[in-house]
């Protein structure tokens, strides 16, 4: 115990701590939000921009973190141009498309540029310990803007969630809302990649999600409300409990969460 | 004037003029918990109109200061002998309403045409002009729909029936030509305004993450209040007797569910504008006519605007409806 305290006493762990607790929370509710509306294969498409990202930062030796950003908003605007209506149904195609392209450009970056490639794979492999204080900052204002949009929007999400067409007919703007979402996950998976790297970003993302709906429907709390609370804490639950077993243990976080979120998902299979 | 006994106790008062008396007594009803048996009323003058009124909401025996024959041959059919009396009788009451209810027998017709008298509907005016688009026999069409108004849409498959509700909802942007309702074009309507149901074959959602069948309801709502959403919510449900279903998930329920559900959904909504499109395909004949019955009680108490797409024969058992033959009128 003391050795433990000790540790959190250390600046990386307790960052690394307080980014885990933050995302962990909060970050399921796109988890929600890329399941319900399908957009499983265009979160492949933001690993893959994240990747480039990475290969441009490294190219221009600039910070990581804005590049990788900004590198998934604008594949995100590009997909959402391609996709005319910009309801996100057709992001299936684009997606595959968008991810080829953002990995030929990424490995002309690095011919071009020559940047190592190992370097930018290491993208694949995060680190909440390697968080510097901007990164904090940038995470914490991200929850922040996310929790905050889910709140103030919840209706109009669940109308989204229910049907596009009956949103329009009741006057909501569905390519703002959509727009929206998707940047905000476009944000969220950058950020995540950071902290758990791109093999084990859905133990952020989609597993709480995953792991919460069993439960919710043993104690008979359906509905999109019990969704995203439920995600929430059980991602909180994960994220806290992985962390602190991966330090007291010595194990890399990001695979213990996800090892802790795997646990959890079969138990919850088997319950359900 | 109007003056409402309840067992020989006066319990309602209106000086109102024409008609908007009893339809006062009508909104007073909705919160009166007292004795509802023996209602009896006394009014300075009543014709067909009144009497139909008063009796729909309970009044078992009527006295007029003026009272037409017309009304006495409507409230004997219905009642029997000595139910009404009066000061004074005459032949008929000199106003529209008197002629116009004249030859009319159902009570719920005459109701529904009394309240767009009155202009106490729901639903607002539709007015689609010279309008275009690129799919189906959708060429120079022109439709008036007032307030309260209710039109089936018939055609052939591929004249874009489906098309014309979606572009009135503002789903697709027409080529050319103008829709407005309530005197806006669609992007400027006020939020919640149509209630749209779509062909349940694009209600057909994943079953994992769904929403339940309460929070569906709940999608229209406009109150921001808790208690008062939940009321409503429940008051929509019990409407369309859906409320057995609150917990369950939307889309594992059978398709005359999913209807009962929408229906309750438009309802907790307040929709001024019903959009329907195909509400009785794929039932069974039980569930089809619950949709029909639905409607119908729809079409005669908050009276929205009703624009219904079909292809069912039986929906003609909806009395008085306008016909709208897509890809025949137009053009």
């Amino acid at each position: 115990m003391d050795r433990l305290l000790l540790l959190f006493s250390l600046a990386p762990v307790m960052k690394g701590f307080i980014a885990m607790s933050i995302s962990g929370a909060i970050f399921p509710l796109c988890g929600v939000m890329v399941l319900r509306l399908n957009l499983v294969p265009m979160r492949y498409m933001l690993m893959h921009g994240v990747i480039l990202g990475g290969a441009i930062a490294m190219a221009l030796n600039v910070p990581l973190l804005p590049v990788t950003i900004t590198v998934n908003l604008l594949l995100v605007f590009m997909m959402l141009m391609m996709t005319n209506d910009g309801s996100g149904r057709n992001f299936g195609g684009t997606s595959a498309a968008t991810m080829v392209l953002s990995m030929a450009l990424a490995s002309l970056i690095m011919h071009v540029a020559d940047v190592p490639a190992k370097d930018t794979l290491d993208l694949l492999w995060g680190s909440p310990f390697a968080l510097s204080l901007l990164d904090i900052a940038a995470l914490c204002s991200l929850a922040l803007i996310l929790l905050l949009y889910v709140i103030l929007n919840f209706k109009n999400i669940k109308n989204l969630f229910f049907s596009k067409e009956i949103s329009m007919s009741l006057g909501i703007k569905v390519r703002l809302h959509n727009a929206v979402m998707v940047i905000l996950i476009a944000s969220v998976v950058a950020v995540a990649m950071k902290l758990l790297g791109a093999f084990l970003i859905d133990s952020l993302l989609i597993l709480p999600v995953m792991c919460a709906a069993p439960f919710l429907k043993k104690f008979n709390r359906n509905g999109i409300r019990a969704l995203f609370i439920g995600s929430s804490v059980t991602g909180f639950i994960l994220s806290v409990a992985g962390y602190v077993i991966a330090v007291a243990a010595d194990f890399p976080p990001a695979g213990t969460i996800a090892v802790l979120a795997g646990i959890v998902f079969f138990i919850g299979r088997i319950i359900k | 004037m109007l003056k409402i006994f309840a067992s020989g106790r006066q319990i309602f008062y209106s000086e109102s003029k024409w008609l908007h008396p009893i339809f006062e007594f009508e909104s007073f009803l909705e919160t009166y918990d007292g004795p509802r048996d023996n209602l009896t009323a006394w009014d300075s003058a009543i014709g067909k109109a009144a009497a139909v009124l008063l009796m729909r909401l309970g009044v078992c025996q009527m006295h007029g200061e003026l009272v037409s024959e017309l009304a006495v041959k409507y409230v004997t059919s219905q009642l029997g002998e000595g139910k009404i009396s009066w000061d004074t009788l005459v032949d008929r009451l000199m106003c529209q309403t008197e002629s116009q209810l004249e030859n009319l027998t159902d009570s719920d017709e005459m109701y529904y045409l009394l309240r767009q008298r009155a202009k106490l509907v729901l639903g607002v005016p539709l007015s689609i002009k010279n309008l275009c688009y690129k799919y189906g026999k959708i060429n120079d069409l022109s439709l008036e729909v007032p307030s309260g108004g209710r039109i089936m849409i018939l055609g052939e498959n591929g004249t874009g029936k489906t098309t014309l509700l979606r572009l009135i909802c503002g789903i697709y942007r027409p080529d050319s030509g103008s829709i407005l309702i309530d005197g806006k074009p669609v992007k400027q309507l006020e939020k919640y305004t149509i209630g749209y149901i779509p062909q349940l074959s694009e209600l057909q959602e994943e079953q994992n993450f769904d929403l339940t069948v309460e929070e569906v309801v709940g999608l229209g709502c406009q109150t921001h209040n808790r208690q008062q959403r939940k009321a409503a919510v429940e008051a929509a449900m019990r409407r369309t007797g859906c409320e057995n279903l609150a917990g369950r998930k939307f889309s594992v329920l059978s398709g005359g569910e999913k209807q009962k559900v929408s229906l309750a959904r438009c309802l907790a909504q307040k929709a001024k504008l019903l959009l329907l499109d195909e509400p009785t395909a794929n039932l069974d004949k039980d569930n089809r006519r619950m949709v029909i019955d639905i409607l119908h009680s729809l079409s005669i108490s908050e009276i929205p605007t009703i624009i219904m797409v079909t292809h069912d024969k039986e929906l003609t058992s909806l009395k008085k409806w306008s016909v709208f033959n897509l890809g025949e009128q137009n053009g």
